[in-house]
Formats: C-alpha cells, sequence, structure tokens
C-alpha cells in the first residue's frame, strides 16, 4: 500500500522535499531563543569629550529578576547591569556595547530614555534621528532629562516596587501629574512649525535613600526651544500650569488659600478643557485662554459650610481668580524666561488667523514674549462631599 | 449483491433444491458446512418419520427448541394433525418454507432452525434466534448531563429499534444493504423520506452498493468505503453512538447508516459544525448553550494555535511580549539546552504518548501513568532544566483545549494539524502561521461531503445561518 502511495505523490513529496529543504537548509533564520537576548531596558546618554556621545546601557538580568521561582527575595541580586561606550554616534557606542554582551542585544522593549543635562543643552535633534529612523525602536519608550551630580546613577537606582529603574521611572511619570509624555509626542512637538517640545525631569539631588531601595519623583518639566536645545525647567508649579494650559494634565488638584474664609480648599479637577482664543490689532497679538472643568470638593480648612450655596459660589470665584493669577504667573515667566511657545499659541493663530500668520511665522520666536495674554479659568464646583462644614 | 454466493455449483453436487429424500438432504448440507463443527445436525424418530433440524451452536434457543419442537413433533398420542407441517402450525405463526438450498443456507448462517421432514419438498425455517451480546447501556463517549442515557449496541435490530421508538411515522425508512463477501453485514440506510435530500440519497446508496469489501467487521470500514476524500485529515462522515443524535440528524435531513456488529451508527453528509455540537446542547437551555459554544471555538483555536503561537512569539516576534511576561519567560529558559521549538515538539509528544497509553492501558494501571506523566513531565523536567516551565504550561493548556471539541473524530485532525503548524511557526514565525491557516482554510472551503460544503452554512453559496453553529437559537419563535 505505502510504495503505492509514494509513487502515485512522487512528484509532490519531491515538492514537499524541495520546500522543505529551502526552509531549513539555506540558515535563512533569524530565531533567536529569547534567552539569546540581552534586554535593553534603558539608556543614559550624555555627551562626552570631543563631541561624543556616551551612551550607556541597562540590561536585564532575567535570571536576577524575582519573577522567576527561588531567586526572589535575595537583596544582592541587582536585576541589571549597567553597560557603557564612548562614539560618535549612537549607532557605533551600541555596537561597543554589544561587543561586551554575550547576548544579542534586543532594543525592542526599551522602557526609557535618560538624556544628561549637557547633552540637551547642545541639542538633541540629531539624536532622534536615529530612533525614528530605526525599526527596532519603540515609540513608547518614555524619554527624561537628567539633572544633577552623577546623572548617571539613575540607571543604577533600585527602586522598592521595580526590579528596574527604567521602568519605576515610566511608572513614576505614569502616575504623576505630568503624565505620560512619551516619546511620541516629543517627536510630534519637535516636527511641529512653532509648538516647542517639553519633557520631565529627573533630578538625582531629589533621590532619596530608603531602606528597601530608592525614591525619587518627578514633578517638573524641561522645555526645549526650536532646534531642540534645552531652554530651561520649570519650577514644579509653573510645569503644573503648564500643563494644564496644554490640556495634558494628568491629574489635577488645585489647593487655594480662600481669604474670605481664611483657610484653604482643595479639590479634584475633571472634564478639563482649554480654549485658546487668539487675536491681531495693529500688530498686537493677544491670546485669550478659558479654562473650564468640574471639581469635586476633598477637603474643606476654611470656615463656611459648604451646603449654603452662597458659601460656596464665594469659594468658586476666589478660587478661580486665584487660579487665572497663577496660570498668568506662569505663562509670563515661560514669555520672558526662556521664550519658547510650549502652550501652541502659534499654531492657534495659524488656524485662527491663517492670512496674518504668513506674517508672523517668520520672525515668531520674537514675537513670542510680546504676546498679551489674558486667562479666564472657570471652574465649577459641582460636588462638595457629605457634609457641609468642616468637622 | 445477495444472491450470487453460496456455494460454487461447479465442485459442489448439482442438488440445488430440497429433495424430499431427507437423507440426500443431509448429504448436501454435510458437503457445503464441511468443517463447520459449529452447525449441528440432529436427526430424530417423530410421529411422522424421520426429522433433521439443523441450526447454529449459540444462534439458536435450544431450549425453546426442544420445548416447541421436538416434544410437539415426538409426542404421538394426541396426533390430530397430519403431518409436520401442521404441528408446527400450531407453535409458530409465522415461519417460512424454503426449497431454494442457496436460501437455506443463508437462513441456517443467520441463527434461523431449519427443520427437514421425511417426504417434505421443502425445509421449514423458524426463528427461534437468541444469542449473547451487550445489552443497552449509558453512551461512553458521548456522555451528557441531561439528556436520554442509552447508547447502541452491537446487535441491528436493537439499534434500529431504539431509532424507531423515536419516530411514530411510516416516513421513516429503513433501507437494507448487505455487504462484504465473507461477512454479508446487513447495512441499513436510514433516513425521513420527506427530509431528506434525494440527489444525496442516491448517491450514499450508490456508494454503498459499490463496495468491493470482503469484510465489513466495523463502521468505519464503511466510512472509508464512501468518503470523498480519503486523503483529507478532515472526518466526512459524523459517527454517533447515541439514538437521540441520529434522531436530530434524521430530523435535521441526514442521512443515518447502521452497520451490523458497530455501536456506532454514520451520519452523512457532516459539517465543519457538528464537530462543536454536544449531544446535550438542545437538552440544556440555549443561553448558557451558546455561551459554551463560543467557549469551545475559542478553546478548538487555542487547541490548534497555542503551541505554534508561542514559539512564533517568543523566538521571532519578542517586541510583541509585554514587558514583564518576557523577562519571565526568559528567567525560565534561562539555561534550559533545547530551542523553544525542539522543546514544544519534544512535550506535545510526550503528551501524545501520555494519551495515547491512557487510552489502551487497563484502567488499573491507566492512572499510574497519570501520576508518572505529571510527575516526570510536569515536575521534574522543569526542575532539571531539561524543559522550561512555561512550556509545560502551554501544552497542557493545549491539551485540555483539545478535549473541548465535543466530536472525538473532529479533534482528531487538528492533533495533527498542530504539529504542522509548530513546524511552519518554529521555521517561519508568525508567517508560517498564517499561512499554515490559510491552507487549512483553503482546504475546508473545497472539501464537501456528499456534495455538501464542508462549512456550510456559514461558508456556502447558499443562505448563511448560524443558527446551530456558532449559537444555538432559542427553540421558541
Amino acid at each position: 500500500m505505502i510504495p503505492i502511495l509514494i509513487r502515485i505523490y512522487l512528484k509532490r513529496l519531491t515538492a514537499a522535499g524541495i520546500v522543505l529543504s529551502v526552509l531549513l537548509l539555506t540558515g535563512c533564520w533569524d530565531r533567536t531563543e529569547i534567552n539569546h537576548y540581552a534586554f535593553w531596558m534603558g539608556t543614559f546618554m550624555d555627551r562626552a569629550k570631543d563631541n561624543e556621545i556616551r551612551v550607556s546601557a541597562q540590561i536585564a538580568v532575567p535570571s536576577q529578576i524575582g519573577f522567576s521561582e527561588g531567586s526572589s527575595g535575595s537583596g544582592e541580586d541587582q536585576g541589571s547591569i549597567v553597560v557603557s561606550a564612548t562614539a560618535p554616534t549612537l549607532l557605533a557606542s551600541c555596537q561597543l556595547i554589544q561587543d561586551k554582551l554575550p547576548r544579542r542585544l534586543f532594543i525592542g522593549h526599551r522602557r526609557a530614555v535618560f538624556i544628561g543635562q549637557s547633552l540637551a543643552e547642545s541639542g538633541i535633534r540629531d539624536l532622534m534621528d536615529m530612533y525614528t529612523r530605526n525599526l527596532e525602536t519603540s515609540f513608547r519608550t518614555s524619554v527624561f532629562i537628567v539633572i544633577g551630580e552623577k546623572p548617571e546613577r539613575v540607571l543604577e537606582m533600585k527602586s522598592p516596587f521595580e526590579p528596574l529603574s527604567s521602568s519605576a521611572a515610566v511608572d513614576i511619570e505614569k502616575y504623576s501629574k505630568n503624565g505620560d509624555k512619551s516619546f511620541r509626542d516629543f517627536i510630534v512637538a519637535m516636527k511641529n512649525e512653532t509648538t516647542c517640545p517639553v519633557l520631565s525631569v529627573i533630578n538625582t539631588a531629589d533621590i532619596e535613600n530608603k531602606k528597601a531601595g530608592q525614591v525619587f519623583e518627578i514633578n517638573r518639566l524641561a522645555i526645549f526651544n526650536k532646534k531642540t536645545q534645552l531652554a530651561g525647567i520649570l519650577d514644579p508649579e509653573d510645569s503644573l500650569m503648564a500643563l494644564r494650559v496644554m490640556a495634558r494634565l494628568n491629574q489635577h488638584i488645585v489647593t487655594q488659600y480662600i481669604s474670605k474664609g481664611d483657610g484653604y480648599v482643595t479639590l479634584f479637577e475633571s472634564n478639563q478643557r482649554t480654549r485658546i482664543q487668539t487675536k491681531i490689532e495693529g500688530g498686537q497679538v493677544s491670546v485669550h485662554i478659558k479654562l473650564t472643568g468640574t471639581g469635586t470638593l476633598r477637603e474643606n480648612r476654611t470656615k463656611f459650610d459648604l451646603l449654603d450655596s452662597k458659601a460656596l459660589a464665594v469659594v468658586q470665584k476666589e478660587l478661580n481668580e486665584g487660579l487665572s493669577k497663577e496660570v498668568l504667573k506662569s505663562i509670563n515667566k515661560v514669555q520672558s524666561t526662556y521664550g519658547t511657545d510650549i502652550f501652541g499659541f502659534g499654531d492657534a493663530i495659524h488656524q485662527q488667523h491663517p492670512g496674518e500668520w504668513q506674517k508672523l511665522k517668520g520672525n515668531w520666536e520674537q514675537t513670542f514674549p510680546h504676546v498679551k495674554v489674558f486667562v479666564d479659568v472657570n471652574l465649577h464646583i459641582v460636588r462638595i462631599g457629605a457634609q457641609g462644614s468642616p468637622t | 449483491m445477495t444472491e450470487q454466493h453460496t456455494s460454487d455449483p461447479s465442485d459442489k453436487p448439482v442438488l440445488r433444491t430440497v429433495s424430499p429424500d431427507r437423507t440426500e438432504n443431509e448429504k448436501y448440507l454435510n458437503q457445503v458446512f464441511d468443517n463447520c463443527a459449529d452447525i449441528v445436525f440432529r436427526s430424530f424418530n417423530s410421529c411422522f418419520g424421520e426429522i433433521l433440524i439443523v441450526y447454529v451452536d449459540g444462534l439458536a434457543d435450544t431450549k425453546e427448541l426442544d420445548k416447541r419442537v421436538i416434544k410437539p413433533l415426538t409426542r404421538c398420542e394426541d396426533a390430530n394433525d397430519s403431518n409436520v407441517r401442521g404441528r408446527l402450525d400450531g407453535e409458530f405463526r409465522s415461519k417460512d418454507e424454503l426449497i431454494e438450498f442457496q436460501e437455506i443456507v443463508k437462513r441456517i448462517l443467520y441463527g434461523e432452525t431449519a427443520v427437514f421432514a421425511e417426504g417434505l419438498p421443502c425445509a421449514i425455517m423458524i426463528q427461534l434466534i437468541k444469542f449473547e451480546h451487550r445489552s443497552v447501556s449509558e453512551p461512553q463517549l458521548e456522555s451528557s448531563i441531561r439528556g436520554p442515557r442509552e447508547a447502541f449496541t452491537e446487535v441491528l435490530q436493537t439499534n434500529l429499534s431504539l431509532l424507531r421508538r423515536k419516530f411514530n411515522t411510516p416516513e421513516l425508512k429503513m433501507e437494507e444493504v448487505q455487504i462484504g463477501e465473507l461477512t454479508r453485514t446487513r447495512v441499513m440506510v436510514s433516513y425521513l423520506a420527506d427530509e431528506v435530500n434525494m440527489e444525496i440519497l442516491a448517491k450514499v446508496k450508490e456508494k454503498l452498493t459499490s463496495i468491493k469489501s470482503k469484510a465489513i467487521l466495523d463502521a468505519n470500514y464503511i466510512e472509508e468505503s464512501i468518503e470523498g476524500s480519503s486523503f483529507s485529515l478532515f472526518p466526512q462522515i459524523q459517527n454517533t453512538e447515541r439514538p437521540d443524535t441520529v434522531a436530530a440528524s434524521v430530523i435535521e435531513g441526514k442521512i443515518a447508516i447502521f452497520v451490523d456488529g458497530s455501536p456506532n451508527v454514520l451520519l452523512a453528509p457532516m459539517t465543519f459544525w457538528s464537530g462543536f455540537q454536544a449531544a446535550d446542547d438542545h437538552y440544556e437551555r440555549f443561553l448558557y448553550v451558546s455561551a459554551v459554544r463560543i467557549i469551545r471555538i475559542v478553546l478548538f483555536i487555542l487547541s490548534l494555535l497555542l503551541p505554534s503561537f508561542y514559539v512564533a512569539l517568543t523566538t521571532y516576534h519578542p517586541q510583541m511580549i509585554p514587558n514583564t511576561l518576557l523577562i519571565s519567560i526568559a528567567a525560565a529558559r534561562e539555561g534550559v539546552p533545547f530551542p523553544t521549538v525542539i522543546e514544544t515538539f519534544i512535550m506535545e509528544i510526550m503528551f501524545e504518548g501520555l494519551r495515547e497509553a491512557g487510552l489502551r492501558l487497563p484502567r488499573a494501571v491507566g492512572s499510574a501513568v497519570s501520576i508518572v506523566g505529571a510527575l516526570v513531565i510536569g515536575e521534574s523536567a522543569v526542575q532539571a532544566g531539561f524543559i522550561s516551565a512555561p512550556i509545560v504550561i502551554i501544552v497542557a493548556s493545549t491539551g485540555i483545549a483539545s478535549f473541548a471539541i465535543p466530536r472525538y473524530n473532529l479533534s482528531l485532525p487538528f492533533r495533527l494539524l498542530r504539529f504542522l503548524l509548530l513546524g511552519l511557526a518554529g521555521s517561519l514565525g508568525f508567517y508560517g502561521i498564517a499561512a499554515g491557516t490559510t491552507a487549512i482554510l483553503i482546504h475546508l472551503c473545497i472539501l464537501e461531503s456528499f456534495g455538501v460544503p464542508y462549512l456550510a452554512p456559514l461558508a456556502s453559496s447558499k443562505k448563511f445561518s448560524a443558527e446551530d453553529t456558532l449559537y444555538r437559537a432559542p427553540k421558541k419563535g
């Protein structure tokens, strides 16, 4: 029976054999076993001598990360190693890093890129080319600017929650008010005609050593100019207001002193909206920013009983006025100190006055600091909680 | 088919009809049943002269024979009947008188008893058939929680009666064919006259009558002989051991083929989706059944694709695995000597081995196999570092998923295809899986069972209907 079958199907068997040998014998496999990869989880880049770039790679050591059975718990395990190299281009230094590793570098799962202050000040546009050009890199990577002493320390930090400091930084940013300012947003802003990109900042001076590990905070914004050079770093308060105007705030907790009630109130803002109205009168550009939102009052330390709608109206009015002043102050500070349009005023003019924009866009960088800004905050308190007066 | 093969006339005596001479008949039958020790020839003196009865040992009810044939014939005192025929009339209402030896021999072999009397030019055939057989019991393969709990047996008559009891109508037809030169197995084609597609019925009958086979020992002998594409991995004829499933299929217009000696009844034509219909799908409320069906389809896809997906993901597309999972897989694979594909192959083959061993071994030894399997494969291989733990999870989940297909014969092709896809995934990654599944789909779309598209009614030129395929529609409006 079998020989007959073979005779009938000889042609097909031959064809199948040829296909199989093409598949198996040519060696055209790009198969790599998962344990032959070195997972590059985070990068630190900074300027070295002679205009070269120093790249440090945080490489995960899977067997030392507590996911697998047996290896968890021992405090000495690092979970990662840091390998560094210096070269004129990024990929050249990547090659040097590869030379030091017994496994194939795999960059597809990198969570974070940390950029040193001196490198950022000299401009990072040309670095971004490698990331947008290279197919292996992920757009969901987060990018941070690191300031303070010994910035390369960020890769060696050990968070009590995450085995890798890159993941910890990404998660801190995710739950901070800064929100997830991923690499993609940065690229989009960078390619925009007038809007300037922002990035989150990690300060190594903020790193606190706890018994279980190290903790740091992310609450500042680094702002760039149109040449993608670091223009400056905003205070936490200004960062908050800037993010609010850019409508990119993750969550907003407003705390305001109410002078008439002699105390502070704190509320959670939701349904945040930003409307930017522009006007051009006789060469003078003015911008009207209207911020609206609804708030839930969570803490009341004033003497008011908020079940009384009149008292609530007083609180709301004073809150809005106070907030307007703060936003305006922050915007003016960005205008006068750094002169970079991170808010997208240029875009708004472009959309609302396309004709005049043709004349303006050539020297927008000079015009931006002199734009007149008006801020109108209209927060509506919709919930005050279960009781009126503070207990 | 039925008439041509009793004895070759060339080397056998010319005598083909019963002669009035009893000894001549006996001589002839002795020649026919040469060396058949289980044929019993009993001669005795009766009031009507010498009588010869012939039957097969073990197929005739000898107690009844004594009571109702021999006793009445030998008790001469109240002999008011004139002859043997009259005397047997009093005992048996229905009996045949035959003169053709060919037919007589056949009937004897079926278990009837032939009575030859001196001077009578025919044989009186008495039906006193009784033989040992399994009684109707609970279904083993297609057990259900609700619904009838009877299963077919090896006896054709019993099986037919199980079906007939569900239909009080002459519309249920049963046509008999005898197949097999040696076994002359009775095969019964059953259908509902006003539901069945006559073209399909003609096709089935034509294929059945053209079977040239020496022996039919089980329904599968018929199945393989009449299916359209023998080299397709997919079964084109469904089989069941449940009378209620047969009844439901017959109502749908399918044709049931009963084979004497087989507890499995064939149902044609079969479609892909009937593989997902369990027996008690119609005995439980429809919402629950529909949900379970979706789970079955998901599990079926898992059983086909899970190992190859894992292999393709980990060896070709690590970008697609979430970060933490990737690192834990990498940690588990640390120090494992084999590539993932080989590892998966080894584990899948071991699992198939366990399955096969568990199937064949006696029940008492079977549990030992599963313990050894669980310990050796599940524990030691991982601890010794031969096999990584995720593979064990993958193979075990695949195994569980493959058991969720209700029809055993439809789970078989996927057991084989899993290995094919695994090879493709190991050599070409997701591209290989896509190519493989596309090839399977194309094959399924081309495949037909007795002219009915295999994927009907979801993918056919006829009206689209998912009412009893992807889900089960409610019975009421």
